[in-house]
């Protein structure tokens, strides 16, 4: 019985000792602290832009406090909360749950913080920045692409398989391809919702063969679907005539551009995504003025990249 | 025969309120211990909404005591967890008008109430161990949380709803004022109520609860009603704060509220425990969580911390049975011999 109590006061000691050797190392005493609530730890994509985060706030002076909300809705609320309780200057989120973000945002603005949202959305809560890839831009990259190889359209048939409508991000992807490209003489013949999912990119890319066996192109919103639709293309033995894009430059993508089944996929820079919301948080601190890529929503756009077969080394 | 009996509960106390000391004693050594390095740890502010985060897990928890101390588990409260709060946020615009917030709350309850019963039935009715049969439950409510929500996060934040658990009474979190309360009224159901004494009874021995004339099937609908009664209250205070619900919350949520009754000290061989020790393991887990935050823990290293400290308390409830047992085995033998010399 003593010795659960030994137990527990040694892992209290070890913790007090690891954070007090922490704390030293990252934020000396009088310095502002910007706390990062990160989604989940576990994903290649957070990891990437924790690190930018971290580095930045770190470049810019700042002291630095990570909280990893594990993909839980309610240790982001109180993850955040701690944060703020911690006496942090600012505050980085990327919400597992955007809807859920109104208690955090509520405790900032009543501790007098800003917060700044990475990624994902804002919930409709009044955050004082969001950063996002440029979704509408990578779409018409994705166009570009296709005019660049195939010329101008003269009525040829492309199509889209999109993600779900409430995705609202990933929807301006196939927004900006379809400006793009209709305004280059394609037409888009079908545009489907795969739901996100590699089964349905599949299944909708057999149905679009069927009604248009004269396709040229087809632009997926994430890479999934595009991973699926691939597969149908070449099962219905036209991989040198449909060109097949995505979205995200995800692992199975860049396998299928190299083996040649898929053309292209955007990629986004979850690092300096991280850099920029620094930046954001630090200009917000010092009485900056923001500059918007979309003021309405407080949106800033983080740059994205096409990936080629020739390009596939900047993928990472 | 007498006098080692109350011996025996002298020492069944002594060990009880040890052990209640023991949990407390962890809480008060990390608290100081992180206080120490990092004096806002132990601001006012910051206490209260540890106490606050304590409370969503905490609330099932007591239910969850009840039910491992009746000596069964229930491995649905995290599918059921998400079908109560799709199903209070749906059903909240239809039914608050009509019946006003204690009301709608007093119909959620029995909804998770008539969940438990079912859960109940299948263990006492049907004769299928809790476990699968609680196991089985958790994919029919998890099936049943996205049929109710067409698979969508569904969001309501009306005023009265937002109030249930982000307000405060004098800087008290709402949450934790629910908590305290649910923690008194479970102490006094399992220790003063003939239900909780059934319980127990049931938990330690069913075969002697039955030969004392205690009905185990009503005692089981019982305990497995009151478990959905404590999530369905932890369900609609979630979804309160969270400004919604949907489908897939709440995965793994049951083993998290079973570790914090067995880091609270109740026997997993049912039969004791102590509601106000699960409640104290809820509060010390929030605020390991808290600390990890604190203290910038590597979100890898915080995993690996709480296994760990659940193993430490895993295995020293063990150790300590095993020690109870044998020094009940002693008595027991030298109680023999004297027997013998008697006879002899």
């Amino acid at each position: 019985m003593k010795s659960i109590k030994c137990a527990m006061t040694t892992a209290a000691m070890v913790l007090a000792v690891a954070g007090a050797g922490c704390r030293d190392a990252k934020s000396p005493a009088g310095q502002q602290t910007i706390g990062f609530s990160v989604y989940d730890m576990k994903y290649e994509f957070f990891q990437m832009m924790e690190k930018g985060t971290r580095e930045r706030v770190q470049e810019l002076g700042y002291g630095y406090q990570l909280h990893d909300q594990k993909s839980d809705e309610l240790q982001m609320v109180s993850g955040c909360k701690s944060l703020i309780n911690q006496g942090a200057a600012g505050l980085i989120v990327s919400p597992i749950k955007p809807d859920a973000l109104g208690a955090v945002v509520d405790a900032a603005q009543k501790a007098g913080i800003p917060v700044v949202i990475n990624d994902i959305g804002g919930g409709g809560t009044p955050y004082q920045a969001i950063v996002i890839s440029d979704n509408f831009g990578g779409g018409k990259l994705a166009a570009q692409h296709v005019i660049e190889k195939l010329g101008p359209g003269k009525g040829r048939n492309v199509a889209i398989i999109k993600c779900e409508p409430s995705a609202t991000y990933a929807v301006r992807r196939g927004e900006g391809f379809k400006a793009e490209i209709t305004t280059n003489g394609y037409a888009v013949t079908a545009e489907l919702s795969g739901h996100s999912k590699t089964e349905e990119g599949y299944s909708k890319m057999k149905n679009i063969l069927a009604g248009a066996p004269d396709l040229v192109a087809v632009f997926c919103e994430n890479d999934p679907m595009a991973v699926g639709a691939a597969q149908a293309v070449a099962e219905a033995g036209k991989t040198a005539q449909v060109m097949v894009i995505g979205f995200n430059a995800d692992g199975v993508a860049l396998e299928s551009i190299r083996a040649g089944t898929m053309a292209a996929s955007v990629a986004q820079f979850p690092e300096k995504m991280g850099r920029i919301s620094a930046e954001l948080t630090d200009k917000i601190l010092k009485k900056q003025d923001l500059q918007f890529d979309d003021p309405a929503r407080r949106e800033i756009f983080a740059p994205v990249k096409l990936i080629t077969r020739e390009t596939i080394q900047d993928a990472k | 025969m007498n006098e080692s009996r109350t011996s025996f509960w002298r020492r069944l106390a002594a060990a009880a309120a040890w052990r209640e000391r023991t949990v407390f004693m962890a809480l008060a050594v990390l608290f100081l211990a992180v206080s120490a390095v990092n004096p806002r740890f132990a601001a006012l502010s910051n206490v209260l909404s540890i106490l606050g985060d304590s409370a969503y897990i905490g609330i099932a928890a007591i239910g969850m005591t009840l039910c491992i101390i009746f000596g069964a588990f229930d491995l649905s409260i995290g599918a059921l967890l998400a079908l109560l709060s799709v199903a209070a946020v749906t059903w909240a615009p239809v039914l608050h008008p009509v019946t006003g917030t204690a009301g709608f709350l007093a119909v959620i309850a029995m909804a998770g109430a008539g969940c438990g019963l079912v859960n109940g039935a299948l263990v006492a009715g049907l004769r299928i161990p809790a476990f699968i049969a609680t196991l089985g439950m958790m994919y029919v409510y998890r099936g049943a949380a996205f049929m109710l929500s067409g698979g969508q996060d569904q969001r309501l934040a009306d005023d009265w709803f937002l109030a249930l658990a982000n307000g405060d009474l004098a800087g008290v979190p709402v949450v934790f004022m629910v908590f305290a309360v649910l923690v008194l009224l479970g102490t006094l159901l399992l220790n003063r109520h003939p239900l909780g004494r059934r319980i127990q009874a049931v938990g330690n021995s069913p075969k002697a609860a039955r030969a004392a004339g205690i009905s185990v099937p009503r005692t089981t609908l019982a305990v497995f009603a009151i478990v959905g009664v404590f999530t369905a209250i932890a369900a609609v205070l979630q979804a309160s704060l969270l400004r919604g619900a949907q489908p897939g919350r709440g995965v793994e949520f049951e083993l998290y509220v079973i570790a914090t009754v067995v880091l609270g000290g109740t026997s997993l061989d049912g039969g004791k425990g102590s509601v106000i020790n699960t409640a104290i393991a809820a509060v010390l887990l929030a605020t390991l969580q808290c600390s990890f935050s604190f203290l910038t823990v590597n979100p890898y290293l915080q995993k690996i911390i709480i296994g760990g400290v659940l193993l430490a308390a895993f295995s020293m409830n063990y150790l300590r049975e095993r020690a109870e047992q044998s020094r009940r085995r002693r008595a027991q033998r030298i109680k023999q011999t004297g027997k013998d010399k008697v006879t002899g």
